[in-house]
């Protein structure tokens, strides 16, 4: 496979509200009863900004990021979306509205579905490319980075790949299992782009290789760290540390995904 | 983009209202005979749904914690495709397999019943396990399983593309040297969530749905799947030629009206294939009965292929199966192609004037070398998937 060459980042999570707040030391918040503040969500449409949960605000955050600092044109990109568990706490309202006399929501069952933070920043940043929403439990991952490969080499334009998942649904995890809030996002373009690289990434490749040593992960709170996407953050933090070596990006609770983070030049 | 190149699909399997295989299906299609009936769980209003009604398979003790409908799909649906399964195993290593499968509802009928007993005892049931019952990652570890595939493997899930974009996937894989076979394909299965959010959207049906009517009136939700294998190299019944994937960037539950986003798909899936629209022979159209979908698909298919192509949508016959409907409607193009058999667009009757597309009220029988199936779903999210003749 062609190395990956990052040209942005982004990120969310509750109390680190960009990548400025993680590089001066914020670690994150959890969402279990502390405050913190929401995320803005201002690369969606007004109106449907006024619509949009905290998941999809934090998605939509970590994304613009990644692509203004990439320069990426938003109306023509490609992007990929991960995330295991999707529009949960909607999908969890939907069927509490079930149970009750209320009458179904039609929105609610609209923006209930896996893929409709993807199609509300496709439709507010008026973009007519390509959007894969993908999802594959603490894989997912490795599983956006692999799609991101083929787009790239399709269409040899950059691609965005933004990860997250909310807090899982209380009641439906074992409080052992819980995890926070996240939303992670990495702008990738293929050898040869002229946008300044941050980074480069060889793989994902299944566990271990002889490539360079283990990369910590990064600080984050257990529970955060049990987020199926933290991956990427681990990722995105070992390229903001300016770190080079292997990242799992499962934390141990996949199958093994991991990727080599090489530093900006060959 | 210039044309990627065929990739053969060296085998398939399918399952749906018409039947639980590929000999009933082709039965139903050419007999023009509709899957649609009762709906099996109680609704507070009328519809008609494409329900499977034959029994599925028990999945293998192992995988007993993973068993629900759509797992159990799943089984039958590898079942049938074994003997491609097994020379594609022979043929590549196991890890230079993938899997890429769409769904949109996964395992939202186990959840559905769960939260019903945790409304009722304040519990879930004890068999319910979050991570194997209803996310998608757990179908596709199920299909991992049964396959003994061991490369890559995710779902793609966006709606009604859902199981369309796999195609697109698998052509990128292989041809980035990613893989060397990727198992396609898609499963969802009823649940109340969707037809009560359908009805609430006020895009279900009462009735037998009549996509391209001008009485038409809304959708009928079906159930099943279908799974098809895409290789390097290998023979099989049809050829991967181009797949085209667009955003319409407009609204999250209603197409583009003038079909744009729908009409940059299929220009990329001909672009893709390196084809112009003279070269197709019949569309399987998305055509899912509702008067928006339908009046804009008709608009973006007559802006790429003028009036002459041969259109008919399945729907009638299935229902709309959202996130397997792509990838069962690729096997039913593919169909078409074997059986010479451009399927009646069942219900399509009284036609509506104003689309200004060929419409096949009828079967048509002849020779076709090429078949475009569409697919487009909430969010703007559009796919068409260009297959051929050997």
């Amino acid at each position: 496979m062609d190395e990956l060459r990052v040209i942005g980042v982004g990120l969310w999570l509750p109390g680190v509200p960009n990548v400025e707040a993680w590089q001066a030391g914020a670690r994150g918040l959890t969402t279990q009863g502390q405050e913190y503040p929401a995320p803005t969500g201002l690369g969606i449409e007004r109106r449907a900004r006024r619509r949009a949960g905290p998941f999809s605000r934090a998605l939509a955050d970590a994304f613009g990021m990644a692509a203004t600092q990439a320069h990426i044109d938003v109306t023509q990109t490609s992007a990929v979306f991960g995330s295991a568990l999707g529009e949960v706490s909607t999908m969890l309202e939907l069927l509490g509205q079930m149970h009750s006399d209320e009458p179904l929501s039609p929105m609610a069952f609209a923006t209930s579905v896996h893929s409709a933070t993807a199609g509300v920043i496709s439709i507010s940043a008026g973009n007519r490319g390509f959007t894969t929403s993908i999802s594959a439990n603490y894989d997912t991952v490795g599983a956006t980075l692999l799609e991101a490969h083929g787009v790239l080499h399709a269409l040899g334009a950059p691609v965005i790949v933004t990860c997250g998942d909310e807090a899982s649904p209380a009641g439906f995890v074992d409080e052992l299992e819980a995890s926070d809030m996240l939303a992670v996002a990495i702008a990738l373009a293929a050898p040869g782009s002229d946008a300044p690289v941050l980074a480069r990434l060889r793989g994902p490749h299944l566990g271990a290789t002889d490539q360079g040593a283990r990369v910590p992960a990064a600080e984050v709170s257990a529970r955060m760290g049990r987020n199926p996407q933290v991956g990427l953050l681990d990722v995105v933090a070992a390229i903001l540390r300016g770190d080079t070596g292997e990242v799992s990006l499962d934390r141990g609770r996949g199958r093994g995904w991991c990727v080599t983070v090489l530093g900006a030049c060959p | 983009m210039k044309p990627a190149g065929l990739l053969p699909i060296t085998g398939y399997s399918i399952c749906n209202a018409l039947g639980p295989d590929r000999a009933a299906v082709l039965d139903s299609l050419r007999a023009g005979r509709r899957g649609l009936g009762e709906v099996p769980f109680a609704l507070p209003f009328r519809t008609v749904v494409g329900a499977v009604r034959t029994e599925l398979p028990e999945l293998p003790v192992e995988l007993a914690a993973w068993s629900n409908r759509p797992t159990r799909l799943a089984q039958t649906l590898v079942d049938q495709l074994e003997g491609p399964l097994a020379r594609a195993r022979a043929r590549w290593r196991p890890e230079r397999i993938g899997i890429v499968l769409g769904t949109s509802t996964s395992g939202a009928d186990a959840t559905e019943r769960a939260f019903a007993t945790f409304i009722k005892h304040g519990a879930l049931p004890e068999s319910y396990e979050f991570h194997k019952q209803h996310t998608f990652g757990a179908l596709v570890d199920v299909v991992a399983r049964l396959t003994g595939i061991t490369g890559p493997a995710w779902v793609v899930s966006s709606t009604c593309t859902s199981s369309a974009k796999p195609f697109g996937s698998a052509r990128r894989l292989i041809h980035a040297g990613v893989l060397d076979a990727v198992l396609v394909g898609g499963i969802d299965t009823l649940c109340s969530m969707t037809v009560l959010g359908f009805n609430a959207l006020g895009a279900l049906s009462s009735n037998p749905c009549k996509p391209f009517s001008s009485e038409r009136d809304g959708i009928n939700v079906g159930e099943g799947g279908a799974l098809l294998l895409v290789e390097r190299q290998g023979e099989g019944p049809a050829l991967l030629e181009g797949v085209g994937e667009s955003s319409d960037a407009y609204h999250i539950s209603a197409p583009h009206p003038e079909g744009l986003g729908a009409a940059i798909a299929m220009q990329r899936a001909l672009d893709d294939a390196g084809m112009t629209a003279a070269d197709v022979d019949h569309i399987n159209a998305h055509g899912t009965g509702t008067r928006l979908n339908d009046t804009a698909e008709a608009k973006a298919i007559f802006s790429v292929f003028g009036s002459t192509v041969p259109v008919a949508s399945t729907k009638g016959l299935t229902g709309h199966m959202l996130g397997a409907g792509g990838a069962t409607e690729c096997v039913l193009s593919i169909m078409s192609i074997e059986a010479g058999l451009i399927p009646a667009s069942v219900g399509a009757e009284p036609l509506d004037p104003e689309l200004r597309i060929d419409v096949a009220v009828a079967p048509r029988h002849g020779p076709l070398r090429r078949v475009l199936s569409n697919s487009f779903a909430f969010g703007g999210s559009n796919a068409s998937v260009l297959v051929r003749a050997p």
